[in-house]
């Protein structure tokens, strides 16, 4: 599924046009990525968590480069399923 | 979570910066992540542009162990969702990343020196290694003049000695067995061309013999020879091989074309290729669905290390029996089904594919379908198998 099914979708599901379907895709998401550029987590009530981890420096092997590396301090986004989510994805029926 | 951010927070600031009434923005927001876990289920994985892609990742049955006791535990099989961040989301998190730098080189240096004098003081010893004198000889010139050159010129002359006669004797070895191989080549025509005149000879006359109608017995019963006359002389294969393929057919009757038995999925598996390897012909996938509509729910993603059973088949492909149609039809109903309620436009063609099997079964389900004229139409000017 994409960008483009979702807007559709949405559209047909709340009665909006296409144009205003994918102006609040866009603002939603891009408002996550903003608030997780402050350094901020995100909790969406029975979706799910995103956050942001500081990984320190460490000395790892590279395949790509095939040599030892230091890699430097960075962070690293994370995403937790919420346990809703989770439990409606693993419904016994399958 | 500290300082976490709620969706509350979340759509004001939304709002605040693109006017719209907040109530419509809440709905829709409500909407959107229900899209998402619907498209998981569905496709499994969700794309969303400049931010990132939601995956559905299969997880088998496995052991763990509790980290706060140590006690093992056996975690259950899973669906897991996978968030890869996209390029745009990665840079705003981190505009100026560094980059990975390799281990510094002045190290990799110090190494690449000390590592010739090494078989230095191994060379001393009488009894030499040979990878040691490898690395020698690959070493450069002023890596050996910092050794005292009385000490190493006799091993190495020794050496290129040696490398030389192993190569006198690879190269010896080699052309030997060329040789030998081609000799052996050589006589193995000679002997076919010396022997083929003289089979041909000798099968001229049984085969006349035996192009009269005789018992098929007889025939079975035949050597090496009468195989070959048959497959030199074509007038003797059009009367004589009737009676054989019949005999095997009947033997055929009794037995299944295809047998059941169980499958276990692999990466990569789909109901379409599993028809296709099992049965030869893959339009009958729903062949398998239909027996497994229970445990399938959707038709176009299997779960991985997942057992199915492939149903056994009755005719074979090219006259399938009655029943097998009517299976075969069923799975296309089931399909049109879940093909309509995800709301594919193509869905009606799956009916279409189920009349072809089993015009019955179309005609039993027809009350429960709600069609327009012009689907109804197109059904009846579907012809049968």
């Amino acid at each position: 599924m994409t960008t483009g099914e979702i807007v559709k979708l949405l559209a047909a599901r709340q009665g909006i046009t296409q144009v205003e379907a994918k102006k609040i895709i866009q603002g939603f998401f891009s408002e996550i990525a903003l608030h997780l550029a402050d350094g901020k987590s995100v909790i969406l009530r029975d979706f799910g968590s995103f956050g942001c981890k500081q990984i320190p420096q460490k000395r790892q092997y590279l395949p790509g480069k095939n040599c030892q590396c230091d890699i430097p301090a960075h962070k690293k986004l994370f995403f937790r399923t919420a346990k809703k989510l989770k439990g409606q994805l693993n419904e016994p029926t399958e | 979570m500290k300082d976490a951010i709620y969706t509350q927070t979340l759509l004001t600031g939304l709002v605040e910066r693109q006017p719209m009434p907040l109530a419509q923005v809440k709905a829709a927001a409500k909407e959107v992540l229900l899209i998402v876990k619907d498209g998981l289920l569905r496709d499994g994985s969700v794309r969303i542009q400049n931010f990132g892609t939601f995956k559905l990742k299969y997880v088998a049955e496995h052991q763990g162990r509790n980290p706060q006791t140590g006690q093992a535990i056996t975690i259950k099989a899973q669906n897991r969702v996978v968030f890869t961040p996209a390029k745009a989301l990665r840079e705003l998190i981190e505009p100026n990343r560094a980059k990975a730098i390799p281990v510094s080189e002045t190290k990799a240096a110090s190494q690449a020196v000390v590592r010739p004098v090494i078989p230095v003081t191994s060379s001393a010893s009488p009894q030499v290694s040979e990878r040691a004198h490898a690395a020698l000889t690959a070493m450069p010139e002023q890596a050996v003049k910092s050794v005292p050159a009385t000490e190493l010129a006799q091993p190495i002359q020794a050496d290129k000695q040696n490398i030389k006669s192993n190569r006198k004797i690879y190269f010896l070895g080699t052309g030997s067995v060329l040789i030998i191989v081609l000799l052996i080549f050589l006589s193995q025509k000679d002997q076919e061309i010396s022997s083929q005149p003289i089979i041909a000879k000798q099968t001229v006359a049984p085969i006349i013999i035996q192009s009269t109608p005789a018992a098929p017995v007889q025939q079975k019963i035949t050597t090496i020879d009468a195989v070959e006359e048959q497959s030199t002389t074509d007038i003797a294969q059009t009367t004589h091989t009737p009676p054989v393929t019949s005999a095997i057919q009947k033997e055929e009757k009794n037995t299944f074309f295809f047998t059941e038995r169980n499958h276990i999925l692999v990466y990569g598996d789909s109901l379409w290729k599993l028809a296709e390897h099992n049965y030869g012909d893959a339009l009958l996938w729903t062949h398998i669905y239909q027996a497994n509509q229970d445990s399938i729910r959707n038709p176009d993603r299997l779960r991985e290390k997942y057992q199915i059973t492939l149903p056994s088949l009755q005719g074979s492909v090219d006259a399938l029996t009655q029943e097998d149609r009517y299976h075969i039809a069923e799975g296309y109903y089931l399909a049109y089904l879940h093909y309509k309620a995800i709301g594919n436009k193509d869905s009606f063609f799956a009916l279409l594919e189920a009349k072809r099997y089993s015009a019955k079964l179309v005609k039993e389900k027809m009350s429960s379908l709600n069609l327009s004229l012009a689907e109804k139409l197109l059904l009846k000017h579907q012809s049968n198998l």
